[in-house]
């Protein structure tokens, strides 16, 4: 039960991170209007229906207090500082957005900001928080910016790369955002294993889930990339799902490492089960109700 | 300043931010059902115009609701660390609740918003506000049963602060759910349907020479505004009631400092602003004059709430009681076929005002209910003093969020007025 908790909060935050990037793409896309080639698509997705992206941010994070209460005195108190730039930078991006979306992207100033913005809303949530999470320092000491860094690159990085194969125009920078997504991800590769260290035995246990993943991502790769645009997105998600949940199975069963794991954590087996079971309920309703949502404005002209 | 000072007051304005979005968020899903219902049955494309043109009010206050949303559950876990711990292990279910109905409403609004033309039979695109309307006030009420089990909390067995027994059903149905669920969403209809109503009738109140079409479309508008506020407003008054009866049974404290009850005694005397009508409080407290009401003086002065909240139950007390005689008066004007007085200048500003004034109320209720909990946060078990976090960067930061929420509400306000210039009313 620990384990299938926290599957709800990792994948609540994969799709957030997904989805997330495409938004955050949209938002620099239309400020270089020159890439696009008149491409008036992206526009459509700075549009208050894509609120229902930030719901899975704020699931991953109920589902973490929810689930693992034991955690929360301890990482609650210590992320005031990063949280607080994360709120600020999303709150800016918030303004741009909705100036965008009434007024289009004329104005200089609020197109640079929403630039900005969409780079450092996901650097600043996977740079300033999952630090602590692996380190359990706070505030940070050399290791963990390291981590702060390689997670910031990392997080940028991939936000360019899943939204540029997401959006047609943005095509033929498909070779330089996955030299940049690889290049990121080597960068955070080395820094983990210098400052998170524990990762190493927690991958060897992560290792059939990894295997599955790797070999699934030869084969997209091979048969899609560069072909149809629908595909090329998939194979990069499944690129970046490699990377994402390499790092975040190999965490486990820590929640704070060294001193809170999923298990020390967990909250009472009854409410447990009476959570999940409100989630399997809500399930029932809200996949089919997001994938009409997403049938009406992503693929339906 | 201390830390607790500022953590306080950071989270107050970041509710009262909250609030004014979150109530039209739950409101306007309900008035444009109900005004495209209208349309459609009546066949009147006035009405379904309405249902339309307010559509895009709902989106982009919807946004700025759930940028307020998120800062929030952000707040809550770093800001009130001890609260939350506790919190997570008793009546955290609500938040997961929430968080789904929210994601309902979130996933519905964007269909409904953008589905406009989409469909041939117009029911169908009325059914879809049918989830949205069921999830924002969905998320409303579990939201607030949380606030309720801070009044009252039970379901779980505290032994020297190891808790165990932990039933998050029973913490969620605690006693105050009810009269705190209904009051506060009641009120946020009412307030969005008076809110309404004023903005209709200020579209036309200045103005000369106002083209008939215009002019037929507010007067539609406009009655149909204050028929939901009246309905609504009634129910409030209620609930209001109900709810003032369950402070004074479980929390005499918040009950005596909210009616401004110096001495315990019977035949206890109603004040409003500076008048006393004798005995009334005691009357519609328990029946009859001989109610016994517990007065300050009872309790230890660590344990009062700040005494202003007397001046914001009133406040509120007195604009609900004006949400409720301004229709009724419309009406009744209306049905003595004065029409001449019904669309005057003095009617026109009177429900301006009470549509300003009750976006205040619906704030001061909430202020009332978090200061007349104090000291606690969570009453009897945790003190405010001990439930925010010890770290002492949270003034720094805090007062960058302010000027955030500044810039929101002026940003959105001049959307909306710019949308609905160009647009006519």
């Amino acid at each position: 039960m620990e384990y299938l908790a926290a599957s709800l909060v990792i994948v609540s935050l994969f799709i957030y991170a997904v989805l997330f990037s495409i938004e955050c793409g949209a938002t620099i896309f239309i400020a270089l209007p020159e890439l696009l080639g008149g491409d008036e698509a992206v526009h459509r997705y700075i549009n208050p229906a894509w609120e229902t992206t930030n719901v899975f941010l704020v699931t991953a994070l109920i589902s973490l207090v929810a689930f693992f209460p034991g955690a929360v005195s301890m990482w609650g108190g210590a992320l005031i500082v990063p949280s607080f730039f994360f709120l600020l930078v999303m709150g800016v991006r918030v303004i741009g957005m909705l100036y965008v979306f009434y007024k289009g992207g004329k104005n200089r100033a609020m197109k640079w900001l929403l630039v900005i913005a969409g780079l450092a809303a996901p650097a600043t949530l996977a740079g300033g928080l999952l630090p602590f999470f692996l380190t359990g320092t706070m505030p940070y000491g050399a290791g963990a910016w390291l981590l702060a860094v390689g997670f910031g690159v990392f997080a940028i990085a991939s936000t360019i790369f899943i939204s540029s194969s997401f959006f047609r125009p943005m095509e033929r920078f498909a070779r330089a955002t996955l030299i940049f997504f690889l290049a990121a991800a080597m960068f955070l590769i080395t820094a983990l294993f210098r400052a998170a260290p524990h990762l190493a035995t927690g991958v060897a246990r992560a290792l059939p889930a990894l295997v599955v993943l790797a070999v699934l991502d030869l084969v997209l790769f091979f048969t899609a990339w560069g072909r149809r645009q629908g595909m090329r997105f998939f194979s990069a998600v499944a690129l970046f799902a490699a990377f994402f949940f390499s790092v975040m199975l190999s965490q486990l069963p820590y929640v704070i490492y060294p001193s809170v794991t999923v298990f020390g954590a967990f909250t009472d087996p009854a409410s447990a089960q009476i959570m999940l079971g409100a989630f399997g309920i809500a399930a029932i309703f809200l996949v089919p109700a997001l994938g009409l949502l997403y049938y009406l404005f992503a693929f339906k002209k | 300043m201390n830390v607790v000072y500022a953590g306080r007051a950071f989270m107050g304005i970041t509710m009262a931010f909250h609030i004014f979005f979150a109530l039209f968020g739950v409101g306007i899903p309900l008035m444009v059902s109900l005004a495209e219902l209208i349309g459609i049955v009546k066949k009147d494309d006035d009405f379904t115009a309405m249902a339309r043109r307010w559509t895009f009010a709902m989106t982009v206050l919807f946004v700025a609701g759930a940028i307020s949303g998120t800062i929030i559950s952000v707040l809550f876990v770093v800001l009130l660390p001890p609260f939350m711990s506790f919190i997570s292990k008793v009546v955290i279910l609500p938040f997961s609740l929430e968080t789904y109905a929210f994601f309902l409403e979130a996933i519905f609004l964007g269909i409904y918003a953008y589905t406009w033309t989409r469909f041939k039979n117009q029911w169908v695109h009325w059914l879809i506000s049918i989830p949205l309307i069921i999830g924002s006030a969905a998320s409303a009420f579990f939201i607030t049963t949380v606030n309720a089990f801070m009044v009252s909390p039970q379901g779980f067995t505290d032994v020297n602060g190891v808790i165990s027994n932990v039933n998050q059903w029973v913490a969620m149905f605690n006693p105050a759910t009810a009269t705190k669920t209904s009051h506060s969403i009641l009120a946020y209809y009412a307030t969005t349907a008076f809110v309404f109503a004023a903005v209709a009738v200020f579209s036309y109140l200045w103005k000369k020479n106002v083209d008939a079409g215009v002019h037929r479309y507010a007067e539609k508008m406009a009655i149909f505004s204050l028929v939901v506020a009246l309905i609504f407003s009634l129910g409030v008054v209620v609930t209001g009631d109900s709810s003032a009866r369950f402070i004074a049974q479980n929390d005499p404290a918040q009950f005596a400092a909210g009616e401004g009850v110096m001495q315990t005694g019977r035949d206890v005397p109603l004040k409003i602003g500076g008048i006393e009508i004798p005995g009334l409080l005691s009357l519609l407290t328990g029946g009859s004059r001989d109610t016994l009401i517990v007065g300050l003086d009872a309790i230890s002065p660590s344990l009062w709430p700040p005494l202003v909240v007397h001046e914001y139950f009133d406040t509120m007390a007195g604009i609900g009681i004006l949400m409720l005689i301004v229709p009724i008066a419309f009406f009744l004007l209306w049905w003595w076929r004065r029409r001449r007085w019904v669309f005057s200048k003095i009617m026109a500003g009177l429900i301006v005002v009470t549509g300003a004034l009750s976006v205040i109320a619906v704030e001061l209720g909430w202020m009332f209910s978090e200061e007349g909990r104090q000291p606690y946060t969570l009453r009897g078990i945790m003190l405010t003093n001990d439930a925010f976090t010890s770290s002492t960067t949270v003034m720094a930061y805090a007062v960058l969020f302010p000027i955030f929420y500044l810039v929101l509400i002026a940003l959105t306000a001049w959307i909306l007025a710019a949308h609905y210039k160009k647009q006519r009313t």
